[in-house]
Protein backbone atom coordinates (compact mmCIF):
# COMPACT_ATOMS: atom_id res chain seq x y z
CA UNK A 1 0.00 0.00 0.00
CA UNK A 2 2.75 2.42 1.06
CA UNK A 3 4.60 1.81 -2.21
CA UNK A 4 1.59 2.83 -4.30
CA UNK A 5 1.00 5.93 -2.20
CA UNK A 6 4.68 6.89 -2.60
CA UNK A 7 4.44 6.26 -6.35
CA UNK A 8 1.24 8.31 -6.58
CA UNK A 9 2.90 11.18 -4.65
CA UNK A 10 5.87 11.19 -7.02
CA UNK A 11 3.60 11.09 -10.09
CA UNK A 12 1.61 14.04 -8.67
CA UNK A 13 4.82 16.04 -8.06
CA UNK A 14 5.98 15.29 -11.62
CA UNK A 15 2.56 16.28 -13.01
CA UNK A 16 2.71 19.63 -11.17
CA UNK A 17 6.29 20.24 -12.39
CA UNK A 18 5.28 19.36 -15.97
CA UNK A 19 2.20 21.63 -15.84
CA UNK A 20 4.23 24.54 -14.44
CA UNK A 21 6.97 24.03 -17.03
CA UNK A 22 4.42 23.92 -19.86
CA UNK A 23 2.85 27.14 -18.57
CA UNK A 24 6.22 28.93 -18.20
CA UNK A 25 7.56 27.65 -21.51
CA UNK A 26 4.53 28.12 -23.78
CA UNK A 27 5.33 31.81 -24.30
CA UNK A 28 8.93 30.95 -25.08
CA UNK A 29 7.61 28.75 -27.88
CA UNK A 30 5.73 31.54 -29.63
CA UNK A 31 8.02 34.42 -28.71
CA UNK A 32 11.43 32.83 -28.69
CA UNK A 33 13.77 35.71 -29.38
CA UNK A 34 16.80 33.45 -29.53
CA UNK B 1 39.20 34.97 19.19
CA UNK B 2 35.75 34.03 18.08
CA UNK B 3 35.81 35.78 14.72
CA UNK B 4 34.08 33.00 12.79
CA UNK B 5 30.76 32.05 14.36
CA UNK B 6 30.39 28.31 14.81
CA UNK B 7 27.42 27.80 17.12
CA UNK B 8 23.76 27.87 16.04
CA UNK B 9 22.72 30.92 18.11
CA UNK B 10 25.81 32.90 16.99
CA UNK B 11 25.26 32.10 13.29
CA UNK B 12 21.59 32.92 13.65
CA UNK B 13 22.36 36.40 15.05
CA UNK B 14 24.68 37.01 12.07
CA UNK B 15 22.11 35.85 9.47
CA UNK B 16 18.67 36.65 10.86
CA UNK B 17 18.59 40.41 10.23
CA UNK B 18 19.48 40.05 6.55
CA UNK B 19 16.05 38.83 5.31
CA UNK B 20 14.20 41.45 7.39
CA UNK B 21 16.11 44.58 6.32
CA UNK B 22 16.85 43.10 2.91
CA UNK B 23 13.19 42.46 2.07
CA UNK B 24 12.20 45.97 3.19
CA UNK B 25 14.96 47.35 0.93
CA UNK B 26 13.99 45.08 -2.00
CA UNK B 27 10.29 45.97 -1.66
CA UNK B 28 11.21 49.67 -1.43
CA UNK B 29 13.31 49.46 -4.62
CA UNK B 30 10.50 47.56 -6.36
CA UNK B 31 7.90 50.21 -5.38
CA UNK B 32 10.20 53.04 -6.50
CA UNK B 33 10.69 51.42 -9.93
CA UNK B 34 6.96 51.39 -10.76
CA UNK B 35 5.19 54.23 -12.60
CA UNK B 36 2.04 54.24 -10.48
CA UNK B 37 -0.23 56.08 -12.95
CA UNK B 38 0.22 53.25 -15.43
CA UNK B 39 -0.35 50.68 -12.67
CA UNK B 40 -3.88 52.01 -12.04
CA UNK B 41 -4.68 52.28 -15.73
CA UNK B 42 -3.78 48.56 -16.03
CA UNK B 43 -1.00 49.10 -18.57
CA UNK B 44 2.18 48.29 -16.74
CA UNK B 45 5.05 50.73 -17.03
CA UNK B 46 8.28 51.29 -15.16
CA UNK B 47 10.30 54.34 -14.20
CA UNK B 48 13.53 52.41 -14.02
CA UNK B 49 14.17 48.92 -15.36
CA UNK B 50 17.57 48.88 -13.62
CA UNK B 51 16.12 49.57 -10.16
CA UNK B 52 13.48 46.90 -10.76
CA UNK B 53 16.18 44.43 -11.85
CA UNK B 54 18.14 45.21 -8.65
CA UNK B 55 15.05 44.60 -6.51
CA UNK B 56 14.36 41.26 -8.28
CA UNK B 57 17.97 40.07 -7.83
CA UNK B 58 17.79 41.08 -4.16
CA UNK B 59 14.54 39.13 -3.68
CA UNK B 60 16.13 36.01 -5.22
CA UNK B 61 19.24 36.33 -2.99
CA UNK B 62 17.05 36.85 0.09
CA UNK B 63 14.83 33.87 -0.85
CA UNK B 64 17.98 31.70 -0.88
CA UNK B 65 19.42 33.27 2.29
CA UNK B 66 16.13 32.67 4.13
CA UNK B 67 16.99 28.95 4.17
CA UNK B 68 20.20 29.22 6.29
CA UNK B 69 18.51 31.91 8.42
CA UNK B 70 15.70 29.48 9.28
CA UNK B 71 18.03 26.52 9.80
CA UNK B 72 20.41 28.39 12.13
CA UNK B 73 17.30 29.51 14.04
CA UNK B 74 16.29 25.89 14.55
CA UNK B 75 19.88 25.13 15.68
CA UNK B 76 19.56 27.98 18.21
CA UNK B 77 16.25 26.53 19.43
CA UNK B 78 17.90 23.17 20.17
CA UNK B 79 20.85 24.92 21.83
CA UNK B 80 18.41 26.76 24.13
CA UNK B 81 16.29 23.67 24.85
CA UNK B 82 16.08 23.01 28.59
CA UNK B 83 17.47 26.38 29.68
CA UNK B 84 15.40 27.92 32.45
CA UNK B 85 16.18 31.52 31.45
CA UNK B 86 14.63 31.11 27.98
CA UNK B 87 10.87 31.13 27.41
CA UNK B 88 10.34 28.14 25.13
CA UNK B 89 6.75 29.08 24.21
CA UNK B 90 8.16 32.35 22.84
CA UNK B 91 10.82 30.40 20.91
CA UNK B 92 8.14 28.15 19.38
CA UNK B 93 5.94 31.13 18.44
CA UNK B 94 9.02 32.76 16.84
CA UNK B 95 9.72 29.56 14.91
CA UNK B 96 6.11 29.26 13.69
CA UNK B 97 6.24 32.85 12.39
CA UNK B 98 9.68 32.18 10.86
CA UNK B 99 8.32 29.23 8.84
CA UNK B 100 5.60 31.44 7.35
CA UNK B 101 8.18 34.17 6.64
CA UNK B 102 10.39 31.56 4.93
CA UNK B 103 7.41 30.36 2.86
CA UNK B 104 6.47 33.84 1.62
CA UNK B 105 10.05 35.06 1.09
CA UNK B 106 10.85 31.80 -0.73
CA UNK B 107 7.81 32.24 -3.01
CA UNK B 108 8.77 35.88 -3.63
CA UNK B 109 12.26 34.69 -4.59
CA UNK B 110 10.74 32.14 -7.01
CA UNK B 111 8.51 34.65 -8.84
CA UNK B 112 11.34 37.22 -8.83
CA UNK B 113 13.64 34.64 -10.45
CA UNK B 114 10.94 33.86 -13.06
CA UNK B 115 10.63 37.60 -13.77
CA UNK B 116 14.41 37.80 -14.33
CA UNK B 117 14.24 34.80 -16.66
CA UNK B 118 11.30 36.30 -18.60
CA UNK B 119 13.10 39.64 -18.84
CA UNK B 120 16.20 37.98 -20.28
CA UNK B 121 14.13 35.89 -22.71
CA UNK B 122 11.50 38.37 -23.90
CA UNK B 123 13.04 41.73 -22.84
CA UNK B 124 9.95 42.20 -20.66
CA UNK B 125 8.12 40.75 -17.66
CA UNK B 126 4.48 39.63 -17.54
CA UNK B 127 2.30 42.02 -15.53
CA UNK B 128 0.82 39.20 -13.40
CA UNK B 129 4.34 38.35 -12.23
CA UNK B 130 4.95 41.88 -10.99
CA UNK B 131 1.61 41.88 -9.12
CA UNK B 132 2.59 38.54 -7.55
CA UNK B 133 5.98 39.93 -6.46
CA UNK B 134 4.29 42.95 -4.89
CA UNK B 135 1.71 40.87 -3.01
CA UNK B 136 4.15 38.19 -1.84
CA UNK B 137 6.78 40.82 -0.99
CA UNK B 138 4.35 42.67 1.28
CA UNK B 139 3.34 39.39 3.00
CA UNK B 140 7.04 38.51 3.43
CA UNK B 141 7.80 41.84 5.10
CA UNK B 142 4.78 41.47 7.46
CA UNK B 143 5.79 37.96 8.56
CA UNK B 144 9.51 38.81 8.75
CA UNK B 145 8.84 41.83 10.99
CA UNK B 146 6.62 39.69 13.24
CA UNK B 147 9.31 36.96 13.32
CA UNK B 148 12.00 39.51 14.17
CA UNK B 149 9.90 41.09 16.88
CA UNK B 150 9.24 37.70 18.54
CA UNK B 151 12.93 36.75 18.16
CA UNK B 152 13.99 40.00 19.80
CA UNK B 153 11.81 39.20 22.80
CA UNK B 154 13.65 35.89 23.29
CA UNK B 155 17.12 37.41 23.60
CA UNK B 156 16.21 40.89 24.94
CA UNK B 157 13.05 40.53 27.05
CA UNK B 158 13.88 43.83 28.81
CA UNK B 159 13.15 45.76 25.61
CA UNK B 160 9.58 44.49 25.37
CA UNK B 161 6.36 44.69 27.33
CA UNK B 162 6.59 42.29 30.23
CA UNK B 163 4.01 39.64 30.99
CA UNK B 164 2.16 39.53 27.67
CA UNK B 165 1.59 35.92 26.66
CA UNK B 166 2.51 34.79 23.16
CA UNK B 167 1.01 31.84 21.37
CA UNK B 168 2.30 30.46 18.09
CA UNK B 169 0.16 28.99 15.33
CA UNK B 170 1.44 25.48 16.14
CA UNK B 171 2.32 24.81 12.49
CA UNK B 172 5.79 23.37 13.28
CA UNK B 173 4.35 20.91 15.78
CA UNK B 174 1.58 19.96 13.34
CA UNK B 175 4.10 19.22 10.54
CA UNK B 176 6.36 17.27 12.94
CA UNK B 177 3.59 15.02 14.22
CA UNK B 178 1.91 14.56 10.82
CA UNK B 179 5.07 13.47 8.98
CA UNK B 180 6.23 11.24 11.82
CA UNK B 181 2.83 9.57 12.18
CA UNK B 182 2.41 8.68 8.48
CA UNK B 183 4.92 5.97 7.70
CA UNK B 184 5.04 6.52 3.89
CA UNK B 185 5.32 10.33 4.08
CA UNK B 186 9.12 10.32 4.44
CA UNK B 187 9.96 7.80 1.66
CA UNK B 188 7.47 9.47 -0.72
CA UNK B 189 9.12 12.84 -0.22
CA UNK B 190 12.58 11.23 -0.51
CA UNK B 191 11.61 9.88 -3.95
CA UNK B 192 10.39 13.35 -5.01
CA UNK B 193 13.57 14.88 -3.51
CA UNK B 194 15.78 12.60 -5.66
CA UNK B 195 13.84 13.46 -8.81
CA UNK B 196 14.17 17.19 -8.01
CA UNK B 197 17.90 16.66 -7.43
CA UNK B 198 18.24 14.95 -10.82
CA UNK B 199 16.45 17.88 -12.52
CA UNK B 200 18.70 20.49 -10.87
CA UNK B 201 21.94 18.60 -11.49
CA UNK B 202 20.90 17.63 -15.02
CA UNK B 203 20.10 21.18 -16.11
CA UNK B 204 23.16 22.62 -14.34
CA UNK B 205 25.39 20.02 -16.02
CA UNK B 206 24.01 20.68 -19.53
CA UNK B 207 24.39 24.46 -19.19
CA UNK B 208 27.79 24.20 -17.47
CA UNK B 209 29.18 21.78 -20.07
CA UNK B 210 28.09 24.08 -22.93
CA UNK B 211 29.93 26.95 -21.25
CA UNK B 212 32.99 24.72 -20.93
CA UNK B 213 32.96 23.96 -24.68
CA UNK B 214 30.87 20.80 -25.10
CA UNK B 215 28.30 20.93 -27.95
CA UNK B 216 29.42 24.36 -29.17
CA UNK B 217 26.85 24.22 -31.97
CA UNK B 218 24.09 25.01 -29.48
CA UNK B 219 23.59 28.75 -28.78
CA UNK B 220 23.38 29.54 -25.06
CA UNK B 221 19.95 31.15 -25.48
CA UNK B 222 18.52 27.72 -26.47
CA UNK B 223 19.83 26.17 -23.25
CA UNK B 224 18.64 29.18 -21.23
CA UNK B 225 15.14 27.85 -21.90
CA UNK B 226 15.99 24.78 -19.81
CA UNK B 227 16.62 26.87 -16.68
CA UNK B 228 12.98 26.85 -15.43
CA UNK B 229 13.12 23.03 -15.37
CA UNK B 230 16.15 23.19 -13.06
CA UNK B 231 14.46 25.91 -10.98
CA UNK B 232 11.34 23.74 -10.60
CA UNK B 233 13.56 20.84 -9.49
CA UNK B 234 15.14 23.14 -6.91
CA UNK B 235 11.67 24.23 -5.75
CA UNK B 236 10.61 20.58 -5.29
CA UNK B 237 13.77 19.97 -3.28
CA UNK B 238 13.49 23.04 -1.08
CA UNK B 239 9.86 22.15 -0.27
CA UNK B 240 10.54 18.45 0.44
CA UNK B 241 13.86 19.30 2.14
CA UNK B 242 12.19 21.78 4.48
CA UNK B 243 9.54 19.17 5.35
CA UNK B 244 12.36 16.74 6.29
CA UNK B 245 14.08 19.43 8.32
CA UNK B 246 10.96 20.65 10.16
CA UNK B 247 9.89 17.06 10.94
CA UNK B 248 13.24 16.18 12.53
CA UNK B 249 15.17 19.42 13.06
CA UNK B 250 16.94 18.25 16.24
CA UNK B 251 18.67 15.46 14.31
CA UNK B 252 19.58 17.59 11.27
CA UNK B 253 21.22 20.38 13.30
CA UNK B 254 23.41 17.77 15.02
CA UNK B 255 24.74 16.39 11.71
CA UNK B 256 28.26 17.52 10.71
CA UNK B 257 27.46 17.15 7.01
CA UNK B 258 24.46 19.48 7.14
CA UNK B 259 26.20 22.92 7.35
CA UNK B 260 28.45 22.22 4.29
CA UNK B 261 25.42 20.97 2.33
CA UNK B 262 23.54 24.23 3.04
CA UNK B 263 26.60 26.43 2.35
CA UNK B 264 27.08 24.77 -1.07
CA UNK B 265 23.33 25.04 -1.74
CA UNK B 266 23.52 28.81 -1.18
CA UNK B 267 26.62 29.12 -3.44
CA UNK B 268 25.00 26.92 -6.12
CA UNK B 269 21.80 28.97 -5.96
CA UNK B 270 23.68 32.26 -6.39
CA UNK B 271 25.70 30.79 -9.27
CA UNK B 272 22.51 29.97 -11.24
CA UNK B 273 21.73 33.72 -11.23
CA UNK B 274 24.80 34.26 -13.43
CA UNK B 275 23.41 31.98 -16.15
CA UNK B 276 19.95 33.53 -15.80
CA UNK B 277 20.73 37.22 -16.30
CA UNK B 278 24.30 38.00 -17.40
CA UNK B 279 24.81 39.48 -20.89
CA UNK B 280 28.17 37.86 -21.67
CA UNK B 281 26.82 34.30 -21.46
CA UNK B 282 23.45 35.16 -23.08
CA UNK B 283 25.25 36.45 -26.17
CA UNK B 284 27.17 33.19 -26.78
CA UNK B 285 25.97 32.10 -30.24
CA UNK B 286 26.24 28.80 -32.08
CA UNK B 287 29.95 27.94 -32.54
CA UNK B 288 31.12 30.64 -30.06
CA UNK B 289 33.55 29.92 -27.27
CA UNK B 290 32.14 31.07 -23.89
CA UNK B 291 34.13 33.75 -22.00
CA UNK B 292 36.51 32.68 -19.20
CA UNK B 293 34.16 34.04 -16.48
CA UNK B 294 31.40 31.76 -17.81
CA UNK B 295 33.76 28.77 -17.70
CA UNK B 296 34.76 29.53 -14.12
CA UNK B 297 31.09 29.95 -13.17
CA UNK B 298 30.31 26.62 -14.87
CA UNK B 299 32.97 24.85 -12.78
CA UNK B 300 31.72 26.58 -9.62
CA UNK B 301 28.07 25.72 -10.37
CA UNK B 302 28.60 22.05 -11.25
CA UNK B 303 31.09 21.69 -8.36
CA UNK B 304 28.81 23.28 -5.78
CA UNK B 305 25.78 21.20 -6.78
CA UNK B 306 27.97 18.06 -6.72
CA UNK B 307 28.94 19.01 -3.15
CA UNK B 308 25.25 19.47 -2.23
CA UNK B 309 24.56 15.94 -3.53
CA UNK B 310 27.58 14.35 -1.86
CA UNK B 311 27.07 16.00 1.54
CA UNK B 312 23.35 15.25 1.31
CA UNK B 313 24.04 11.56 0.74
CA UNK B 314 26.70 11.51 3.47
CA UNK B 315 24.48 13.17 6.10
CA UNK B 316 24.13 10.07 8.32
CA UNK B 317 27.79 9.03 7.83
CA UNK B 318 29.97 12.16 7.75
CA UNK B 319 31.51 13.09 11.13
CA UNK B 320 28.80 13.02 13.74
CA UNK B 321 25.84 11.76 11.70
CA UNK B 322 23.36 12.96 14.34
Amino acid sequence: MGFFIALFTVICVLAVVAALLYWIDKDANSRDSA
Amino acid sequence: MDLIPSTGPHLHIVLNHLPIYGSILALGLFLVSIRWKSWFSSSFDLKSADIKQASLVLFVILGIMAIPSYITGAAARWAYQGRSDVQMDLVMAHQDAALMALLFLGLTGCVAWLALWQRRRFAGVHAWNLYAILGLGVLSVIYLVRTGSLGGRIVRPDLHEAGSAVEGSGIIEYIETTIQSIIWAWPSMEAAHFIGMALVFGVVSIIGLRALGVAKGIPFSALHRMLPLGALGLLVNVVTGMFFFVADSGRYVAMDGFPPKIIWLVIGGFAILYFTIFDEIWSVKSGDDAPMTAKLMAVLTIGSWACVLVFGRLLPYYGDGG
